[in-house]
């Protein structure tokens, strides 16, 4: 027996409690690591794709919503003859439902922009020209929608012939349907404009003359933005309420988890005072008492961490299956994240425990005794 | 027993209280009105009175479980009645024994005995373990190691709770009572077992209890009514308690 053996008795005193106290912290602990792992999955998965894509830089007006405003195409040769641009195209990208899908990603890309270069074919072919109206669809899409070579697609109002499966490289790509951008904005009704101009720029090119550049795109369409690919996504609007939204909820279920923690380390002291005082009266000093109380609650902490991670990788792993996630981001489930959840939890237990192991630590043994 | 006064006056007691009094409830109640008593190493004590009169609270003191409101408090000449942190006095030099065992529940027999060792440093979980079952041997409860406190009888679990007193080989022996919950055949092989570990170990032994013969068992027996000495055999002369109010 050691000191360690003494807390879990203490803990296995009262299953039950013990049992619904740790569900409350793993729920919590599930609830951070499955809305975590989901915002910075998407994040992680669209610099993914404009790393394979090959953008350095993304212009655009991210006011309001997930996906930016339309700009009119004639930005595009205006920012393309500013020095150390290398290449420049314009992309109109848009979250539709497309026929069961609740949420597909239809990307409408300039003919022959360098956005087409890493498009490998697995099936079919690629469009044969921009008039042509066809599309081809990345793997991961064509698994949602359930459709081969040769299918038909209704995006919006009109149907299209999906003439290849393609693999893109991310995840984002291979959950999307792309077309020629002129095909799309007839679609859409968005004739001549656009919503993103990506940006390849000079290799050689220094942070100082980058910075530059940006601005200058900014001076150009005040409205929108010049952003790093890397950077794109924190600069959404709606990616930053929802990642407000996952940490806020996070922090919710972080704040109910140290009340239920309390609420369970304070009874169990209330209904420890006899005992308390048989130790402190065989000789215990009160930093055992506290220590004891604490070591309960970090325990509680750690095991509902583990189990609440476990029970958000299942959670992500399931969400992921559906249609509506897949192909929109793969999950980011992280070492990390993981570290975080189990950190955040043991914080939680300890926390939690300290006002009890004070309370505990106060009784004087002659009274606690006698209580 | 007269005849030794002198040569115990000399020596350090164990405890020496002087006129220490006790009250609660911002002195509503005075559980101890003044009690002087000196113990000497190795005594065995009884102390009687009825019900209220004190003889808890002065045990409490004794064990440090408590602070006097008044008075002094020495064991080995030195203060214990305001020890900043007394758990380590209490580890190192007493042992516990209540009316109502107070084993803990959900520890076995043999855990239960190893509990006190916690409180002092250098024991290992093996020298923990064989202690106790050396303990549980010498109490005659050999083949209850593994058992919880509930599945013992009263006498049994007594007979636990000496056991884990002795957990720390202390030098006192403090007894609250710890016949107060068995029958009288029970009672009688209870207090036979500690006068037979204060034969063997000198171990001070005080004893409260309301039963006489119990009582009896002592070599010496002190008196409490409403919270003063009444009867001591050794009472110093100097300030004998009489009670002039
Ligand atoms: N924590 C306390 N708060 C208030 N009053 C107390 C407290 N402890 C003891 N008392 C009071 O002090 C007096 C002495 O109590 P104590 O427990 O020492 O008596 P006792 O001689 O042990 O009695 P008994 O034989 O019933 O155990 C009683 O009047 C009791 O009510
Ligand atoms: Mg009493």
């Amino acid at each position: 027996m050691n000191f360690f053996t003494i807390a879990l008795r203490g803990l296995w005193r009262r299953p039950v409690r013990t049992g619904l106290t740790l569900l409350g912290i793993s729920v919590g602990i599930a609830a951070v690591v499955a809305l975590v792992g989901i915002a910075s999955g998407y994040e992680k998965s669209v610099v993914n794709q404009l790393d394979v894509i090959g953008i350095d830089v993304i212009v655009s007006n991210m006011e309001g919503g997930m996906m930016p405003q339309v700009f009119d195409e004639s930005l595009k040769p205006k920012v393309a003859e500013l020095p150390d641009v290398e290449e420049a195209t314009t992309v109109l990208m848009k979250m539709l439902m497309v026929e069961d899908a609740p949420m597909m990603m239809v990307s409408g890309r300039e003919w022959g922009g360098f956005t087409w270069d890493q498009l490998k074919v697995l099936e079919g072919r690629m469009p044969r020209d921009e008039n042509e109206k066809a599309v081809v669809v990345g793997r991961l899409a064509a698994d949602v929608l359930e459709k081969e070579v040769g299918d038909t697609v209704q995006i919006e109002i009109d149907e299209f012939e999906i003439v290849g499966i393609v693999d893109g490289g991310s995840v984002v790509e291979n959950g999307a349907i792309i077309l020629a951008l002129s095909r799309f904005q007839e679609v859409m009704g968005y004739e001549g404009k656009a919503n993103f101009l990506d940006l390849r720029v000079s290799e050689g090119i220094s942070e100082e003359e980058l910075e530059a550049l940006m601005e200058e795109i900014e001076t150009i369409y005040p409205e929108g933005r010049a952003v790093r690919a890397s950077e794109v996504v924190g600069t959404s609007q709606g990616f930053r309420i929802a990642q407000a939204m996952s940490w806020s909820t996070s922090l919710l279920a972080i704040i109910v988890g140290i009340l239920g923690v309390m609420n369970t380390m304070l009874m169990t002291v209330f209904e420890r005072t006899h005992e308390i005082g048989i130790l402190l009266a065989l000789g215990w000093k009160r930093r055992m008492i506290v220590f004891l109380v604490l070591c309960e609650s970090a325990i509680l902490g750690l095991i509902g961490g583990i189990v609440g991670i476990l029970i958000g990788f299942v959670s992500l792993e399931l969400l992921v299956q559906t249609d509506t996630i897949r192909g929109i981001l793969e999950p980011d489930f992280s070492k990390e994240l993981v570290f975080r959840a189990i950190g955040i939890a043991v914080i939680v237990g300890v926390v939690s425990g300290l006002y009890p192991a004070w309370r505990s630590s106060r009784m004087m043994p002659s009274a606690a005794i006698q209580s | 027993m007269d005849s030794q006064d002198q040569t115990d006056n000399t020596a350090t007691p164990i405890f020496d209280v002087v006129d220490v009094t006790k009250e609660f409830d911002q002195g509503k109640v005075q559980a101890l009105r003044g009690v002087t008593l000196r113990i000497e190493d190795g005594e065995f004590v009884s102390m009687i009175g009825t019900s209220g009169s004190g003889k808890s609270t002065l045990l409490h003191l004794l064990g440090s479980l408590d602070h006097p409101s008044s008075g002094t408090l020495r064991f080995k000449g030195q203060d214990i009645g305001n020890l900043p942190d007394p758990a380590e006095f209490r580890a190192r030099e007493i042992g516990y024994i209540f009316q109502s065992f107070h084993l803990l529940p959900t520890f076995t027999v043999e855990e239960n005995v190893q509990i006190p060792m916690f409180g002092l440093p250098g024991n290992t979980a093996k020298s923990r373990k064989e202690r106790a079952v050396e303990l549980l041997e010498a109490v005659g409860l050999s083949h209850r190691l593994g058992h919880l406190p509930t599945k013992l009888s009263g006498g049994e679990r007594q007979r636990a709770a000496i056991a884990r007193s002795l957990a720390n080989n202390p030098t006192v022996l403090l007894a609250d009572e710890p016949t107060g919950n068995l029958d009288s055949d029970t009672a009688v092989q209870i207090m036979q077992l500690l006068g037979k570990l204060h034969a063997e170990h000198r171990t001070t032994m005080v004893l409260v209890t309301h039963d006489i013969e119990v009582a009896e068992n002592a070599s010496r027996i002190v008196q409490m009514k409403d919270g003063r000495i009444i009867s001591d055999p050794k009472a110093p002369a100097a300030s004998h308690q009489s009670h002039p109010s």
